[in-house]
């Protein structure tokens, strides 16, 4: 098993059948596969392509995995009625999320306003790959990408194993590997296990990415209705599903939706589960997911 | 009657062959002494940041389970 820092988190893959030997080469190869997406999509690096593509002030013609990955975006954008959206950007920069949480965030400062902007206004043309931004939209897609990066990476697993994003995980293999549910009201402990085979699970709470801007305590999941962090009777949601991009996406929008909207919106989907926990504590099971006992 | 025209004056003509040979030899000497093509390119200017360093892989204890958390 072997670990390593990439996205502001750990990355850790197993391989067990590989050997130790056999797994180092396979790290090398996720490092690289980490380290590509980072620098192509992350919004903290001024020589990103979606840095250059959010400074445009002209249509830019952008690259196949850019196109591609606003395309997936679009996808998510009508899945989730508009509650995921990476038009973001800009109102997390607004809350002071201007670089990387390492860095530290916090300031006296008051919030800066941010204006209104959604995913629909970018307009993707297909034949030419070519973007138009809107000058007030800024794209973020940090999570989604780290999914797909974590989908990447799983792509070179032997039949089995796994790639560990800091909570978004790929697991791979005949047998089930076990995944504890962090408590987020006492990040010690956990709420439960799940016992995943084959699939995929990612995690969405406000318990760790916070930070403070004059006075005020900020988080990462920016509500796009409102462009300010969101807000629900939810403390976490934990997603499995097919990829984990898509586990990602949908714990997010589940976190936003709160406990029975979520429940009604993640029921609809096939081949999904979830584990939701309230902010009293209540757990909820949702479709294809077992809690046991850790 | 067959009339045969002959130059008698072959001066002209042989000042004429020289001139365009030590024309041509100059124009090849001058080629010769031109600087060769460039074989290898110019380097180019970099367009994006270099790479960041690679990350430090670390070997650690193998676990049964993982956690999910946010993050």
């Amino acid at each position: 098993m072997f670990e390593f820092h990439a996205m502001g988190t750990e990355i850790t893959l197993s391989a067990p059948e590989l050997g130790a030997a056999g797994e180092w080469t396979l790290a090398r190869q996720v490092v690289g596969v980490f380290a590509v997406a980072e620098a192509r999509f992350s919004r903290f690096l001024p020589s990103s392509e979606l840095s250059r593509l959010n400074r445009a002030v002209a249509p830019v013609r952008v690259s196949a995995e850019l196109f591609a990955a606003l395309r997936r975006a679009r996808r998510y954008v009508d899945l989730t009625a508009g509650l995921f959206d990476p038009a973001i950007g800009g109102a997390l920069v607004a809350c002071g999320y201007d670089r990387p949480l390492a860095l530290g965030l916090d300031c006296g400062r008051a919030a800066a306003p941010s204006a209104a902007a959604r995913f629909s206004e970018l307009e993707l043309d297909p034949e030419s790959r070519t973007v138009f931004r809107p000058h007030h939209l800024q794209l973020d897609l940090g999570g989604m990408i780290k999914g797909h990066t974590v989908d990447c990476a799983a792509a070179l697993l032997p039949a089995a194993g796994f790639v560990d994003a800091g909570g978004d995980a790929a697991l791979r293999g005949a047998e089930r590997w076990e995944v504890e549910i962090e408590d987020p009201h006492d990040p010690e402990r956990v709420v439960g296990l799940l016992r995943i085979r084959d699939r995929a699970v990612a995690t969405s709470a406000a318990n760790r990415r916070r930070w403070s801007v004059g006075g005020r305590s900020q988080h990462h999941l920016i509500d796009p209705r409102t462009a300010r962090p969101g807000s629900s009777d939810l403390a976490q949601a934990t997603v499995i599903a097919e990829t984990t991009e898509l586990a990602d996406v949908l714990a997010k929008t589940a976190f936003l939706l709160g406990r029975e909207r979520a429940v009604r919106f993640l029921k609809q989907l096939e081949a999904v589960g979830a584990v939701l926990v309230g902010e009293d504590g209540a757990l909820t099971v949702v479709g294809d997911a077992e809690l046991h006992d850790a | 009657m067959t009339i045969v025209a002959k130059t008698t004056d072959t001066s002209f003509a042989w000042k004429l062959y020289l001139t365009a040979a030590l024309a041509l030899a100059y124009v090849a000497a001058l080629f010769s002494l031109a600087p060769e093509p460039r074989l290898v390119p110019r380097p180019r200017v970099a367009t994006a940041a270099p790479p960041a360093a690679a990350p430090e892989v670390r070997k650690v204890r193998p676990r049964a389970r993982i956690r999910t958390r946010s993050s």
